[in-house]
This record gives structure tokens, C-alpha cells and sequence, in this order.
């Protein structure tokens, strides 16, 4: 009897310090997308707008800007925040445009195995040689905030596409 | 110095980045996208996935329309069933149904021909077959194109008598999106496919393209058979057999055709036999020499043969070669 509650408990903590922490998060993100548009303001001129994407007419060829924001919810410090973001079926990164403040940011050409900075990723072209991979080529961009993300504290990190 | 390299090489990688796109994401697509956070507090290392934003691909609504004779169609005085031949594609990202129409009657030219209507290529040989290809009849057989698809569309006229060599008759095909036309830009809002916006491409949704011809009472026939045998005394066109080529060129009407050059293509999974190629009965090197014709040489692929300056009414030349099926 005591052997077989012993063995329950165990399995029960195990289970608590794997399983991931979804929905309780302490660092939340948010991803947002959106288009710019021409729209014409009160005094009658021509200016850029973002819309969001969702909201928005879509077309091939669009190109569409994608911002992740995160806030750290805790008490605590969040160390080693590293956000990933798969470029979206049916589009194609559009190079340079990966952006956010005290990111480290490295991509990725095999589906997120692997992640290299632009000038050390290479795809293997239509013949079999290895060539420098082009944005196009991306699968996943990856941020890794070099600095702690203190309590109450936001940053955000981006990337552009096109759609195909 | 080093700057500009750099510059150059950026301004490179952007133009390659947005260069126009074969065929587009396709209407009423659904693309997701969402972000993970990896994070370490305290001891623990967490994981937290974003929300999932979404977003939907409208129908872009544009289309391309060629003339496919690209210069003037050499008809006679009274000819029937004169052909101009068109093709549209689809160059948007949805299945899109166009109405057509045609206009003879332009007055632009030095006459105007008798349209006899707009037809498919029914059976699909990309040549105009009277009584076989069926007509265009607006609101019961509109073109139904998916993206990226392209149909043939022969522009079908007769011709008056009374005209004489040189002149010009034009005529005009305009084809319009179902769904609407407009200026660049301008959506019909839910009447895309799958319920999308309907947006219009550069073409407006909407083209027209004059297509011309030319009288010319100088006219060229050509005529081509072909005999299989193989190699067990029979015809069947097994690995091995033989196909002999006969084509028959006659020029009729009145005058002289010019620096006429006959080009046929080897047809593929064949190879030509040496030594075949004749023109009536002379015996023509496979090499650009001295000799009317050759093979592969002045038309990679093809046996060319000039006939030169040939007046109409002279007897008809043959030009004969066999090849073998690989």
C-alpha cells in the first residue's frame, strides 16, 4: 500500500516539471499582422498606413510586415528569451528586414534544425552545389534577446515577406 | 569605394526579392502565422507560444491576350473562314470566367472583313477546323480559366472580293473578367472565389487586341503526310520503325513568293536518317553546303529546306525524309 502511493507521487511531480506552460505564460507574445496601404489623410495627401493584414485586401506580390511583441507578466526576471517565428507557407522572407533591439538574429534553411547569421547559410542550388542561402530560402527567423527582460517590460522584434 | 560595392550588392538582393511571381498564392488561401518565446525563470525553462494571426489571399483578376499570327494573315479576295489567332491566360490567382466579343467592323484598315464569330479550339490542334471547333455564344460557353490557364481563341472572318494586294483589314477581339473591370486596384468586395475580395490587376479586367489581314493574292499551301514502317513489314510505329516524311509545297494565286524557306522539326523520340532528306528527287547533305538543305544545322532540330523565289502556278515541290523512332 505505501510502496504503490509512493510510485503515484512520483509520477505526478515528473509530470509537473515537464509539461509546458501553456496559456499561464509569463512572457506573453502577441503576433501582429499588417500591410501598408496608401490612404489619403485630412489635408488631402498621399501618406502610408499600416492596416492589418486580416482586415486588409490581400494580393500575390503583397508584401506583409509581421511584428511580435512580448511583455514579461512575472515578478521575476525572464533570462535567455529567444523568440522563433516560422516564415509563413506561401511566403518568402524578404532579406534585411528582420529587425528588433538587443536581438541576436539568426536564421534558419532547414525547417528550424539549424540557425546561422545570412552570410554563413548555404542551400544547395538546382545542380547540387552549395550556394549562399538568399531570403527566400529562410524557413525560420529566430531573436535571441541579449539582455534580461525585467518585470513589466516589452519589446518587440519583426520581419517582412512577400506572398507568393 | 567599399560602400558602394555594398550598396550594389543590396539594391541586387532587393530586386530579386520582389521580381513578379509566375503564378500567385492562390485565392482563398489561409496563412497563419505564429511566434514561440523560449525564456529561462529561475531554474525552469519555459516555452510560450503566441496567439495564431490570420490571414486570407483575395482573387486578383488580371489576364494577358496575344495575337498569335503577330503579323498580318495573307488572305484572297473572297476568301471564307480566315482565321486570327488569339490566346488568353489567366494571369491571376483565381478561377475566373470571361466574357468575349469581336468587332469587325473598325473602319481602320483599307477594308473592313465579315466577322463570322469567335470559336474554340474544340479539338485542341491549334488550328482553326470549320464545322468541327465550336462557336463562342455569349452567356452559354464563357471561358472558364483556373490561374495560370490559358485558352486559344480564333477570331473567324471573311473576306470581301474586290480588294486588291496589299490591303489591310483589321479586327478586334475584347475580352472582359465576368466578375468585373475597372482601374487598377478597384475590388468588388465577397465576389472573389471563396467568398474573397475580387481585386483588379493592371490589365483593368478588361483588353482588347486588334489582330490583321493582309491581301495577298500570292498564297503557299503546304501539305504533310506520313507513311510508318516497321521493321517486321508492317506499320505499326514500334521502337525501330521508320516514319517518312512527305510535305508538298505549292504556291498559288498570282506572282512570285519569296526567299521561301521551309522548316520542319524533327519530331522527338526520333532521330533522322542519314542520307533521306530530298527535295523532288535530288538528294540533300544533311550539312549547310552547296545544297538546298540540312539538317539540324541552319534550325537546331529541324530540317530546313529553301526553296527560294517561287513563282505561283510552277509544279509543286516534295520535300521527303524519313527518321527513325528511338
Amino acid at each position: 500500500m505505501k510502496r504503490i502511493f509512493y510510485t503515484i507521487t512520483v509520477v505526478f511531480l515528473m509530470t509537473a516539471m515537464t509539461a509546458p506552460v501553456y496559456g499561464a505564460g509569463k512572457v506573453k507574445v502577441t503576433t501582429l499582422a499588417e500591410v501598408e496601404r496608401e490612404v489619403v489623410n485630412d489635408k488631402g495627401e498621399k501618406e502610408k498606413q499600416r492596416v492589418r493584414a486580416a482586415e486588409a485586401k490581400i494580393m500575390p506580390g503583397d508584401e506583409v510586415i509581421f511584428t511580435n511583441s512580448f511583455i514579461n507578466d512575472e515578478t521575476e526576471a525572464a533570462e535567455n528569451v529567444v523568440l522563433t517565428n516560422a516564415v509563413p507557407e506561401h511566403m518568402l522572407y524578404i532579406d534585411f528586414s528582420a529587425e528588433g533591439k538587443d536581438a541576436k538574429i539568426d536564421f534558419s534553411v532547414d525547417g528550424g534544425k539549424s540557425y546561422g547569421t545570412p552570410a554563413d547559410l548555404k542551400v544547395k542550388d538546382e545542380e547540387g552545389n552549395l550556394r549562399r542561402a538568399k531570403g527566400a530560402d529562410y524557413t525560420h527567423i529566430r531573436w535571441i534577446i541579449e539582455k534580461p527582460v525585467m518585470p513589466g517590460s516589452k519589446g518587440t522584434v519583426g520581419f517582412r515577406v512577400q506572398l507568393k | 569605394m567599399k560602400a558602394k560595392v555594398s550598396l550594389l550588392a543590396l539594391l541586387c538582393l532587393l530586386a530579386f526579392s520582389s521580381e513578379a511571381m509566375a503564378l500567385g498564392t492562390i485565392a482563398g488561401t489561409s496563412i497563419s502565422n505564429m511566434a514561440t518565446a523560449t525564456y529561462t525563470l529561475g531554474a525552469g525553462t519555459l516555452t510560450q507560444d503566441s496567439n495564431i494571426e490570420v490571414l486570407t489571399v483575395d482573387e486578383l483578376i488580371d489576364m494577358t491576350v496575344t495575337w498569335q499570327d503577330a503579323s498580318g494573315v495573307g488572305v484572297r479576295p473572297g476568301d471564307v473562314d480566315s482565321v486570327l489567332t488569339f490566346s488568353l491566360s489567366n494571369t491571376g490567382n483565381g478561377s475566373e470566367k470571361f466574357n468575349l466579343s469581336a468587332n469587325s467592323t473598325l473602319g481602320t484598315g483599307d477594308f473592313d472583313p465579315t466577322l463570322t464569330g469567335i470559336f474554340f479550339d474544340t479539338n485542341s490542334n491549334g488550328i482553326y477546323d470549320s464545322g468541327t471547333d465550336n462557336p463562342y455564344i455569349a452567356g452559354t460557353n464563357d471561358p472558364v480559366l483556373s490561374a495560370d490557364a490559358s485558352v486559344i481563341l480564333f477570331l473567324v472572318n471573311s473576306i470581301p472580293s474586290g480588294l486588291t494586294d496589299g490591303d489591310l483589314g483589321n479586327s478586334e477581339i475584347s475580352i472582359s473578367s465576368a466578375t468585373g473591370s475597372g482601374a487598377a486596384g478597384d475590388a468588388f468586395a465577397g465576389l472573389g472565389d471563396s467568398g474573397t475580395n475580387a481585386i483588379i490587376g493592371s490589365s483593368g479586367g478588361a483588353l482588347s487586341l486588334t489582330g490583321a489581314y493582309i491581301v495577298s493574292s500570292i498564297a503557299l499551301d503546304l501539305v504533310k503526310s506520313y507513311l510508318v514502317s516497321d521493321q517486321f513489314g508492317g506499320s505499326q510505329p514500334v521502337s525501330g520503325a521508320t516514319i517518312s516524311y512527305i510535305i508538298t509545297a505549292t504556291v498559288t494565286g498570282v506572282g512570285t513568293a519569296t526567299d521561301l524557306v521551309i522548316t520542319d522539326p524533327i519530331p522527338s523520340d526520333t532521330t533522322y536518317k542519314d542520307g533521306t532528306l530530298k527535295l523532288d528527287a535530288a538528294v540533300l547533305s544533311k550539312a549547310a553546303d552547296g545544297d538546298a538543305g540540312d539538317v539540324g544545322i541552319t534550325t537546331a532540330g529541324a530540317v530546313t529546306v529553301t526553296l527560294g523565289n517561287v513563282a505561283a502556278g510552277s509544279a509543286a515541290q516534295t520535300i521527303t525524309f524519313d527518321v527513325t523512332i528511338n
